[in-house]
């Protein structure tokens, strides 16, 4: 009677299975299709957006500190978010500006967490004085927070968003190498790691092709959240004056520019790149919490 | 005979279960019992039978989300009908639990004093001083060597036997009628088992303490227990002495659970096992539970047995074994 | 145990020894040294002159030895806008940033805390669910917006709270607090608020999966049976355990928060080191900044030191495996 009928194997597409995965939970269906919506936007900055915010030219002295919804001086175009003290209308601000802001926040991560991951698995595989020195690296900047040395490396290193990128990288890689450290030293421990050892691969191949791949689900949460980290601390960086230059302003450098208006009432400046940059990190965060709970065989069960 | 006098603990219909009335899990169904003034029942089943969860249950512990039905007659009421409150005037004063795990069951952080003393001060008004003192008796009586000292230390000073007896010390604190034993002894080795055995048995007979004992272990059963109540995926099956389950077990269970008992005298032989695995809740056969693993089986089986309640020893089972001698 | 604190003493001490090595190099390896401690617009004789007085004719080790003197002897030299010598000008700064820092983190504590509790023992009430969701939130939105947003609710269209500055403040032990006057207080309360929206978030996520955990350990549910509580067994038995890493983590964030004081002194022109510092970056006045490296430095080694104490105080075990 222990009737075991043999559940057919359920036949999908890859697309399919990612779609189901990603609207299981609402917050991680919001959080995707907001940076899908922001991305897009960024990269169609150029054609969406109704005014060049680098052409000088085509801003008017007349048209500065104007309330949203306001048409401009001559009658040609409506500013539907307001413009900033230099005439700037905010709308194409922000489309800019996002494109700033997520280069430095995915370039940053991605380069942190390349350079993080293979250390902290050198680190584990060689051992001994290899991982004791990677190690203590790791400790000593863990130690002291993100901004202050981001902070101290750009008041060397001047501004621009390619020593800003430098600074988050540093800042960053830490965070990685241990955490792939103990990633991999778990999977280490692992028998099919043993065999492959044992089998005389090149450390190469053992690394990449059998460690790397099994590190990877911890090491994708940390990603997703760096990402959200990084875009929120250039923003910092860049409100506090030390980020990217004036000629390119990201979303952190237009909040800057319009928070000396906020006590005389001229919110706007300040609150929509504000909310755009809220938004942005915000979702990013969503993916990243759901992506914890995913790829955690121990929270799932 | 009047059992309504000496019964300490009663147990009628017990049913637990998941989900609700569409999607219904059942975890226990139907389940009974009687333990009488200072007897032991051990209650004797593989693991995920549902032994544990019975004295969850009685002990109002059940965690939310699992439904549960029945009576708990004990000390005059019915503890299922208690609410939260008056159940914590109960528990660990008339009606107290050891857990298997030694090693999980004190807190880290907190003095093992403290953890014995908060006990007293949670069922009557004294200062923490005079709990403090109280405490130490009840460590000096079940052996822990200068209580006083051993007081002030916190658990992970002390072994996994040593850490036993303060649970059994905190236990018989207020001399329960009824201690629910959930496998205290399974984590410890062999020597310290029998210790910690010898131990309980001297103060139940001192106090007179009530013991249902929930365990896997049939040979300690045989060496504790009163009676017996064997259970399988959530009912029990089989209930006597413990002479008449161990000597002439009737259901077919009891039978297979006493052949994987190894003894001396089969050495080299190999031990017998019950084919199959115990079936999950929601995957529960209808009619009799043990019918995909039993080898007597017939048509009569697809319904569910009944049991004759009149008599002390109880199967339930069409089939019954032959009383052999 | 004194073998175990005095051996981590050693072990902060080395800390800081390789940090003033950090610096040093920092000042050597970015720019010329001259650049840094000499201000851009003194002459060549001038220069010659202050070359030989800060020993940088020397060889390497022999200026690290003279720049370890140096901090020894609390001579960081002098800032190049105000003249007067940096760490003084860093110690004189340094209370209102320990305010705002400290209030920003009790504050964190005294919200996050029991919401923390709350959440991990009720996780299916709404006001769980609610502070979950706002957790989140309280995590993303970096804290210079918050800060932004305060001002133009609370300041600007409420009316009710300053925006800028300290207030009147007392002096007490020979400086100036704020809070304790009434006035010093409302100045207080939006920069504190908003530089512990992050940590709030953090104690409150901390706390409630501590909650969690512990409430599904044994050792709770024995003290169930032995028929306490649920105040005794919450407040005593559950709180104890987390209060462990919360302390670690408070320890930790304390030295994080005085750094991201820098972003909330600019925005509410807090008088205290960190709006000094990025005064100070904005003009290269670099030995204020090299002062307040060394300074928050050593304050970040003492702040572990303690949080590794408290941890030993309260945790039994690891005070056993130290001893």
């Amino acid at each position: 009677m222990s009737d075991q009928t043999p559940v057919p194997p359920i036949v999908v597409s890859r697309p399919a299975v990612w779609l189901a995965w990603i609207t299981e939970s609402p917050a991680m269906a919001a959080g995707s299709a907001i940076l899908m919506l922001v991305i897009g936007m960024a990269i169609l900055a150029p054609l969406i957006s109704p005014q060049d915010p680098y052409d000088l030219l085509s801003l008017s002295l007349f048209d500065t500190k104007l309330p949203p919804g306001s048409q401009s001086y001559d009658g040609s175009t409506s500013y539907l978010l307001g413009t900033d003290g230099q005439g700037r209308d905010i709308l194409s601000g922000i489309l800019y500006g996002l494109r700033i802001s997520l280069i430095v926040g995915f370039g940053s991560a991605l380069i942190a967490g390349a350079i993080g991951t293979i250390v902290g698995i050198v680190a584990a595989y060689f051992g001994g004085w290899v991982e004791a020195l990677i190690m203590r690296l790791v400790d000593l900047q863990l130690s002291f927070p993100a901004i202050l040395v981001a902070l101290m490396l750009l008041a060397f290193l001047g501004k621009g968003v390619g020593n800003v990128v430098l600074a988050l990288v540093i800042v960053e890689w830490a965070g990685y190498a241990r955490t792939a450290r103990s990633a991999a030293l778990v999977e280490l421990g692992k028998d099919y790691l043993t065999a492959a050892k044992v089998s005389l691969l090149p450390v190469r191949r053992i690394i990449f092709v059998h460690l790397l791949p099994n590190c990877l689900p911890p090491l994708i949460v940390l990603l997703t959240i760096q990402v959200a980290r990084a875009i929120s601390l250039e923003a910092t960086l860049s409100f506090l004056g030390v980020g990217v230059k004036a000629t390119e302003p990201s979303l952190g450098m237009l909040i800057a520019s319009g928070f000396s208006y906020i006590l005389s009432g001229t919110y706007w400046i300040t609150l929509f790149p504000g909310i755009a940059l809220v938004v942005t990190v915000v979702a990013v965060n969503l993916i990243g919490d759901h992506l914890r709970v995913a790829l955690n065989p121990k929270l799932r069960a | 005979m009047d059992m309504q006098d000496t019964t300490t603990l009663r147990v009628r219909d017990l049913n637990i279960w998941l989900g609700d009335r569409a999607q219904r899990r059942a975890i226990i169904e139907d389940v009974s019992l009687d333990i009488r003034a200072g007897e032991v029942l051990c209650l004797v089943g593989e693991s995920g039978s549902g032994k544990t969860l019975t004295g969850l249950a009685i002990m109002g512990m059940l965690e939310g989300g699992i439904n549960f039905a029945g009576e708990v007659l004990f000390g005059g009421q019915n503890l299922l009908a208690l609410d939260e409150t008056a159940m914590q005037r109960v528990r660990g004063n008339r009606l107290a639990m050891i857990f298997q795990d030694p090693m999980m069951t004190l807190n880290p952080v907190l003095r093992v004093g403290t953890q014995v003393a908060e006990t007293i001060r949670a069922h009557r008004r004294v200062s923490w001083a005079e709990a403090w003192r109280e405490g130490c008796e009840a460590l000096r009586l079940v052996g822990i060597p200068s209580p006083e000292e051993r007081m002030r230390c916190y658990p992970h000073e002390f072994s996994g036997g040593m850490r036993q007896r303060v649970a059994i010390a905190i236990a018989f604190l207020h001399r329960p009628d009824l201690i629910i034993a959930d496998e205290p002894t399974t984590a410890l080795d062999v020597t310290t088992q029998s210790q910690i055995l010898a131990q309980v048995q001297d103060l139940s007979a001192k106090f007179g303490t009530a013991f249902l004992w929930v365990t896997h272990d049939l040979a300690l059963a045989a060496g504790l227990a009163d009676r017996i109540a064997v259970m399988y995926a959530g009912k029990i099956v089989e209930t006597g002495t413990c002479f008449e389950v161990l000597s002439t077990p009737r259901h077919p269970y009891t039978k297979g659970l006493l052949n994987s008992v190894p003894t001396a005298l089969e050495k080299g032989a190999r031990l017998a096992q019950i084919p199959g695995a115990i079936p999950s809740p929601g995957s529960i056969p209808s009619g009799c539970r043990f019918l995909p693993r039993c080898n007597r089986s017939t048509a009569q089986c697809a319904t569910d047995p009944v049991t004759d309640q009149t008599k002390s020893h109880q199967f339930r089972c069409w089939h019954p074994l032959e009383v052999s001698a | 145990m004194t073998q175990a604190v005095i051996l981590r003493i050693l072990q902060s001490i080395g800390v800081i020894l390789v940090m003033t090595v950090i610096v040093f190099i920092g000042l050597h390896a970015i720019g010329n040294p001259v650049d840094v401690l000499i201000p851009s617009d003194a002459d060549q004789i001038e220069r010659a002159r202050a070359v030989e007085a800060l020993g940088l004719d020397k060889p390497l080790w022999q200026q690290y030895f003279y720049f370890l003197q140096g901090i020894l002897h609390g001579d960081l030299g002098r800032s190049f806008v105000s003249g007067e010598p940096a760490l003084e000008l860093i110690m004189k700064r340094l209370p209102a940033t320990l305010e705002l820092a400290i209030s920003a983190v009790v504050l964190a504590l005294l919200i996050g805390v029991p919401l923390g509790l709350m959440a991990g023992i009720y996780p299916k009430s709404l006001a769980s669910r609610l502070s979950v969701g706002l957790s989140v939130l309280g995590f993303s939105v970096p804290a210079f917006w918050i800060a932004i947003m305060m001002i133009i609710v609370f300041a600007v269209n409420l009316g009710w709270l300053p925006s800028s500055g300290r207030g009147d403040t007392v002096r007490v032990l020979g400086v100036e607090w704020s809070f304790l006057t009434l006035d010093g207080l409302r100045h207080l309360l939006l920069p504190a608020l908003s530089l512990s929206i992050y940590k709030m978030s953090l104690v409150f996520r901390l706390v409630r999966a501590g909650a969690i955990e512990i409430s599904r350990a044994e050792y709770i549910r024995f003290a169930r049976a032995k028929g306490l509580g649920r105040r005794r067994i919450v407040m005593v038995h559950v709180l104890k355990n987390i209060l462990i890493p919360v302390i670690t983590i408070v320890g930790l964030e304390l030295g994080g928060t005085i750094a991201f004081a820098v972003v909330t002194e600019t925005i509410f022109a807090w008088p205290g080191t960190g709006s000094l510092i990025i005064k100070s970056i904005s003009v290269l006045d670099r030995p204020v900044i090299v002062a307040y490296l060394i300074v928050i430095a050593l304050l970040f080694v003492t702040i572990n030191l303690l949080t590794d104490l408290a941890y030993l105080i309260l945790d039994p075990r690891i005070r056993e495996k130290m001893a």
